[in-house]
């Protein structure tokens, strides 16, 4: 979105009587990218849905504390990480009575909504290995071609400490790779 | 046009030139690029972003004060509450402090008739001064006082 159509957006999202209307064209602007972002962490479309849902009904409740600092897109994908982050410790958190949880492999084998080959699934093995924080630069830089400042006032990390959490990421799936082989 | 080149060459060691660790990582990537791409293979259903944003927006609480202009009145009422309090305060005070001079008087002394009648007079004008200081109507200070007596 250019800058003119954001600084509209916003100002529109002050106003009572077009919020509703504005907040609409904000949902369908970003759902996607988000929702991408999101689906990569936990998989599941279920899931991913009603993070997503949380996402938007936590920004509409918070639209006061926007302050028009930040881009529209950058606030939005703060809320979208803390929660998705939340559920991954939530999810972690949950007693189960299996002993293991299944691996990635087998939960998008089973998936209805997973479309990849034998090389799709193994690169989300191997992403799946990577601590939850590292695994969300990984996919911002690696998938979304995100700028470092941009993921820096996103997750509120300096861009230096990004760069390393990057670089590690890829070492550690190029030798996920190397290890199979 | 030599003299730029020489201008520009102690800006030349300035230049950022990548570091071994740098260009290893860099090789590592292309090789996860190359063989693994960067397709997204997750799929939704069909129509799934369409009624995405129509569910949400049904979904949505809706809200009471969100701009600016919702919240101006809330501060508003929230003077004029003040304003009444100050004034309710006021005229407790004044009442209290009515009955108290008037009870000191009454029992203190009684005075002879010259100077209870420049006490009563003096007594209106401090009355006339308290009462239009407090807001409070003559009528019901008046009433006040026969409930007194």
């Amino acid at each position: 979105m250019n800058p003119t159509d954001e600084t509209i957006l916003i100002r529109q999202l002050t106003q009572s009587g077009l919020q509703r209307q504005a907040f609409e064209r904000l949902v369908n602007l970003y759902s996607q990218p988000l929702y991408r972002q999101i689906r990569r962490m936990v998989y599941s479309h279920d899931d991913t849905n009603d993070i997503l849902q949380n996402t938007f009904i936590k920004a509409w409740l918070n639209l006061d504390s926007f302050r028009g600092e930040a881009r529209l897109s950058t606030w939005l994908y703060r809320i979208a990480t803390n929660e998705t982050l939340n559920f991954l410790q939530r999810r972690r958190d949950m007693p189960t009575l299996d002993e293991a949880p299944p691996s990635v492999t087998a939960l998008l084998t089973a998936d209805e909504y997973f479309d990849g080959d034998e090389t799709e699934l193994q690169l989300q093995e191997a992403i799946s290995t990577l601590p939850d924080k590292q695994r969300i630069v990984f996919q911002m830089k690696y998938y979304e071609e995100m700028k470092y400042e941009e993921m820096s006032r996103i997750l509120d990390t300096s861009v230096g400490a990004l760069k390393a959490s990057y670089h590690h990421a890829v070492k550690k799936i190029y030798e996920f790779f190397n290890l199979r082989d | 046009m030599n003299f730029l080149i020489y201008a520009i060459k102690p800006f030349q060691a300035l230049t950022v030139k990548p570091t071994k660790n740098v260009i290893r990582m860099k090789k590592e990537e292309d090789f996860i690029r190359k063989n693994y791409g960067t397709g997204n293979p997750f799929r939704v259903p069909e129509g799934y972003f369409g009624q995405f944003a129509s569910d949400l927006m049904d979904r949505l609480p809706e809200k009471e004060t969100n701009s600016l202009s919702a919240i101006m009145p809330r501060k508003a009422s929230r003077l004029r509450f003040m304003r009444y309090a100050i004034a309710a305060a006021i005229c407790g005070a004044a009442l209290l402090g009515t009955y108290c001079f008037r009870h000191t008087i009454h029992t203190s002394f009684d005075p002879p008739a010259h100077i209870a009648a420049h006490d009563t007079e003096t007594e209106d004008f401090y009355m006339d001064d308290v009462l239009d200081y407090a807001m409070v109507s003559n009528h019901e200070i008046a009433q006040y006082l026969t409930d007194i007596h």
